[in-house]
């Protein structure tokens, strides 16, 4: 009898502790919403959007980094959100038909080091034939041509995309978005009509063998006529 | 002796229904939140200026403050507050635009 009811104080012990350790807990976390904050898509946007930038105004390795550090030091007061930026490099490259620009960032997520890349496409064909343009009183000879103008946006925070369909002239992932900017002539003198999805039907001055278009983000299209 | 553990018993009982009612209240509420970030970076992936950027979030995301530059365009509550550096390539100017959401 005596050992039984010390059974049931040692219980009513340990359910009073049990109590006190769950109202201290409550205590302890006040009943507020917390927030998850999610970055990895939103830093892929800025650095692409970066990237771009980059491109428009005339792109290099040490233009880039000086780019990613101001970014980096917004991203102090900001909330910004960006995993740290590891690298990040350009390459131009600039082919008898077709010039490439590749902007890569090496970003450090909670998986380890990944990459975050723009590519931008521009490919001409060949010469399908020849005409004259009288615009603002000067003639022009202009010759015309096709041209596949797209961007490709690479990170590992986008979803699959279904891209198959695009005539993107450059391998990318499924994970890579393709899009197609819409392109003009500032000058005037070029004429540029889109025939399809990144499909454009161009007529450049005769006398060039590389002429500049501009996209809708201010990047330059350089159409390389052979 | 008994009423006395039946009253514990009920306490812990009554104590563990306080703590999952907050556990519950706690919870994110992660749509409005992820909708809002993927509204930035939609916003980003679409647009190079600044106007463009401040178009493409009215339409697509219900915010409560919006900030460009630190001066308030839409005051409000700054529940959760995400931000974009603008990059306007035409004008050569950096924009910084700060998007709060309530939950």
């Amino acid at each position: 009898m005596r050992g039984r009811r010390r059974r049931g104080q040692f219980a009513l012990l340990g359910v009073i502790v049990l109590a006190v350790t769950l109202l201290a807990i409550v205590a302890s976390r006040p009943p507020e919403p917390a927030f998850a904050f999610e970055r990895g898509p939103m830093q892929s946007a800025q650095l692409i959007h970066l990237a771009r930038y980059c491109l428009a105004v005339g792109c290099g390795n040490e233009t880039l980094r000086s780019l990613v550090r101001d970014l980096q030091a917004y991203n102090a007061s900001e909330p910004l959100l960006m995993y740290p930026v590891l690298d990040a490099y350009y390459k131009g490259d600039v082919s008898s038909t077709r010039a490439v620009d590749h902007v890569s960032f090496t970003i450090q997520t909670l998986r380890g080091p990944e990459a975050v890349e723009v590519v931008v496409v521009a490919q001409a064909g060949f010469v399908l034939n020849t005409f004259s343009k009288n615009y603002h009183g000067v003639t022009y000879i202009l010759k015309n041509t096709t041209l596949t103008y797209c961007h490709v946006y690479t990170s590992p925070f986008f979803p699959p995309q279904q891209n198959t369909l695009l005539p993107c002239p450059v391998a990318h992932g499924a994970n890579a978005v393709v899009y197609c900017p819409r392109i003009h002539d500032p000058s005037g003198v070029a004429e540029v009509k889109q025939v399809g999805p990144c499909t454009w039907a161009v007529a450049i001055p005769i006398d060039y063998n590389l002429y500049t278009l501009y996209d809708e983000f201010g990047v330059p299209v350089r159409v390389v006529v052979p | 002796m008994r009423h006395l553990e039946a009253l514990a018993i009920a306490l812990v009982y009554a104590v563990t229904a306080a703590l999952m009612y907050a556990t519950a209240a706690r919870q994110a509420v992660p749509v409005h939140q992820v909708s809002a970030e993927r509204a930035v970076a939609y916003a980003l992936l679409k647009c190079q200026t600044a106007p463009c950027l401040l178009d493409s979030l009215n339409q697509s995301v219900s915010v409560s403050a919006l900030y460009v530059n630190g001066t308030p365009v839409t005051s409000g509550d700054a529940w959760v507050c995400y931000s974009a550096i603008v990059y306007d390539a035409f004008n050569g100017t950096v924009t910084r635009v700060r998007v709060c959401a309530r939950p």
